[in-house]
């Protein structure tokens, strides 16, 4: 864009016109103004210097602002008479009370005391109104500016959202520490009472069979040939689904498979991964996991384990033992089954009375998941490393010994 | 029981009781209009040097010294806006180059002005109020901006030089001697109105040079 196509500025900016006040009350005396403003008026003096320059390519409009300046600023055709002047500022420092000006002055201070009511009454009734319009748009200007200058609160936004989150968290966790427990232990008392139930109907299955064979506790083989291959001392009793001659729970769906006990009535609701065997005609759980209750390990040697024997742990809730050794994690003797989420365990004697465990010990200081050669070595170093030495070959040492698994 | 002074209403503004913002505005806004009509000579210009006289006092409003007066303050606000209003809109009256320029600059005498001598009504004199009116009107009118804005701010607003000198933020001795052509100017136009109003009216000793 050319300098002829620049609109020009119609006025001087607030420093140039600083700057020319300053030269004005110098008397054009460059070296005596102030020193913020002696590069501006030097500018301005060089405008002024070329107004007399035909040649020159100043700006003609900013040069005419220049002017117009200039002339505004200086003193007037017009200038008031000494007293009359005198006057004027006597009567302005007096407060413009004429009365206060002396009396020598008095009569001019009157008379500016005149001219001063003349121009008030002249102003005064102008026949100008403020409109309610422009009364309303200016503060509806300054509301919109307060809103605009404040910035948008989101603090305050943010802050009283979080007070309503906090209040509405506050009242959750309430509710949720007061109905939380209530809904647990509902749970827990349901889970539990269907486990006694469960229980005692599986100890019906029990007598049952047992009534049916000799007093027997219930075997994958009934037949006597092969007793003796099941659980034989070198099986290990958790291969649960693998093979049906090694795996104690095998031993237990004898009662599902011959009917004297429903799949139900051994499924624990406390287990998450309790499940039926996929194959029709199965003669044990598919995994381990699907097992709900821990049968009782038969004594190495002993041809059969007898039901209706007094002080005898038949069946328990799922041993924490035998889970975390088949998964080889550590062990800890103190864990009760994770049927009842860790609350305790129900047990089936060999006299059909059930009994609730809140720990794995027995009155008689027998702990139901492990075997009592186990529970001898409970001890200060097997407590440190926190891994049990089962191997799944382990067996109760006597006929009282309890020592249920998987 | 009396109404609040506007400088307790500026305090309770301050204090964030926006509700007297109208009542303080209400009190104000039709000599705040001639005020300003009479400096600017536009309406126009006027209503936004109004709004923005108001826009300034809620930014500044904290600043206000409440044992300072009220309405003088907030009518140097509207002088300077007056003069921001006029500045937008470009309302001040071009000069060509070729215009003569004023004082001594053309070698012309310079005319003295004693109150004392002029001729014309006084405001006690049973002259038509309309009139008279006119005659100052007019006589304001033929001043420059500059001359008029400190003319108004001492003979109407009575504010003192160094109010006038602190808000147009001049120097002292720059509104003495505004004041003085201002004054003076006024002064002689007022006299020539009248003059040719009244011609059968012989004037005295206006326009003598001193010696």
């Amino acid at each position: 864009m050319s300098t002829s196509d620049r609109k020009p500025s119609p006025h001087l900016c607030e420093n140039a016109e600083q700057a020319l006040d300053a030269l004005v009350e110098s008397g054009w005396a460059i070296e005596r103004i102030p020193a913020e403003h002696r590069d501006c008026a030097h500018q301005l003096m060089s405008m002024l210097d070329s107004a007399c320059d035909t040649a020159s390519e100043s700006d003609p409009n900013r040069l005419e602002s220049l002017m117009r300046e200039v002339l505004e600023r200086l003193p007037t055709d017009t200038k008031l008479h000494d007293d009359s002047a005198d006057a004027l500022d006597l009567w302005c420092q007096s407060g413009y009370q004429a009365s206060a000006v002396p009396k020598s002055l008095r009569g001019q201070a009157e008379t500016h005391e005149g001219f001063a009511r003349l121009i008030s009454l002249a102003v005064e009734t102008q026949d100008v109104q403020a409109s309610d319009a422009l009364v309303d748009s200016t503060i509806s200007a300054i509301l919109n500016m307060q809103a605009a200058e404040v910035p948008r609160d989101f603090t305050f936004n943010l802050k009283f959202r979080m007070m309503d989150l906090a209040s509405i968290a506050a009242i959750l966790l309430v509710g949720v520490s007061v109905v939380m427990p209530m809904i647990s232990s509902m749970r827990y008392e349901s889970i539990r009472k269907h486990n006694e139930t469960n229980f005692a109907v599986s100890s019906v299955g029990f007598g049952s069979y047992a009534m049916d064979h000799t007093g027997s506790l219930p075997v994958y083989t009934p037949s006597g040939e092969l007793i003796s291959e099941a659980l034989s001392p070198s099986l290990r009793w958790w291969m649960v689904g693998l093979d049906p001659t090694q795996s104690n729970s095998a031993n237990l769906f004898t009662l599902v498979r011959f009917g004297y006990a429903s799949l139900d009535s051994l499924t624990s609701p406390g287990n998450l991964n309790a499940g039926f065997p996929v194959a029709e005609g199965a003669v044990d759980w598919d995994n381990f996991e699907q097992v709900s209750y821990s049968f009782r390990v038969k004594k190495r040697g002993a041809n059969r384990a007898n039901w209706a024997t007094r002080g005898k742990v038949v069946m328990a809730d799922r041993s924490p033992v035998t889970l975390k050794a088949f998964k080889r994690l550590p062990i800890d003797p103190f864990e009760n089954s994770p049927n009842h989420a860790g609350r305790g365990q129900h047990v089936l004697h060999g006299d059909g009375s059930v009994e609730w465990l809140n720990t794995p010990w027995l009155a008689r200081n027998d702990h139901i998941f492990l075997p009592e050669f186990i529970e001898v070595l409970i001890n200060p170093s097997v407590e440190k490393s926190g891994m049990m030495p089962i191997r799944g070959l382990e067996r109760p040492r006597s006929s009282i010994d309890a020592f249920v698994g998987p | 029981m009396a109404e609040p002074s506007d400088e307790i209403l500026v305090a309770r503004y301050v204090k964030g009781d926006r509700s007297v913002l109208r009542v303080l505005i209400d009190r104000h806004k039709h000599d705040m209009l001639r005020f300003l009509t009479r400096l600017t000579g536009s309406q126009d210009a006027a209503e936004d040097a109004f709004q923005d006289t108001f826009l300034q006092f809620h930014l500044a409003a904290h600043k206000f010294d409440t044992k300072r007066r009220f309405k003088p303050w907030i009518f140097t606000i509207a002088a300077n806006k007056a003069r921001d209003a006029m500045r937008k809109k470009g309302r001040r009256p071009a000069l060509g180059l070729s215009a003569p320029v004023g004082g001594n600059g053309n070698g012309a005498p310079i005319e003295f002005v004693d109150l004392m001598e002029i001729s014309g009504p006084r405001p006690d004199e049973a002259l038509q109020e309309r009139e008279q009116q006119e005659m100052v009107s007019q006589a304001m009118d033929s001043l420059t901006y500059t001359l008029r804005e400190v003319l108004l701010l001492a003979y109407f607003q009575k504010l003192s030089y160094a109010q006038i000198a602190d808000d147009l933020d001049i120097p002292l001795g720059t509104v003495k001697s505004r004041l003085h052509s201002a004054v003076a100017s006024f002064a002689k136009r007022y006299q020539e109105l009248y003059l040719v109003r009244n011609p059968s009216v012989s004037t005295h000793a206006s326009g003598e040079a001193p010696e």
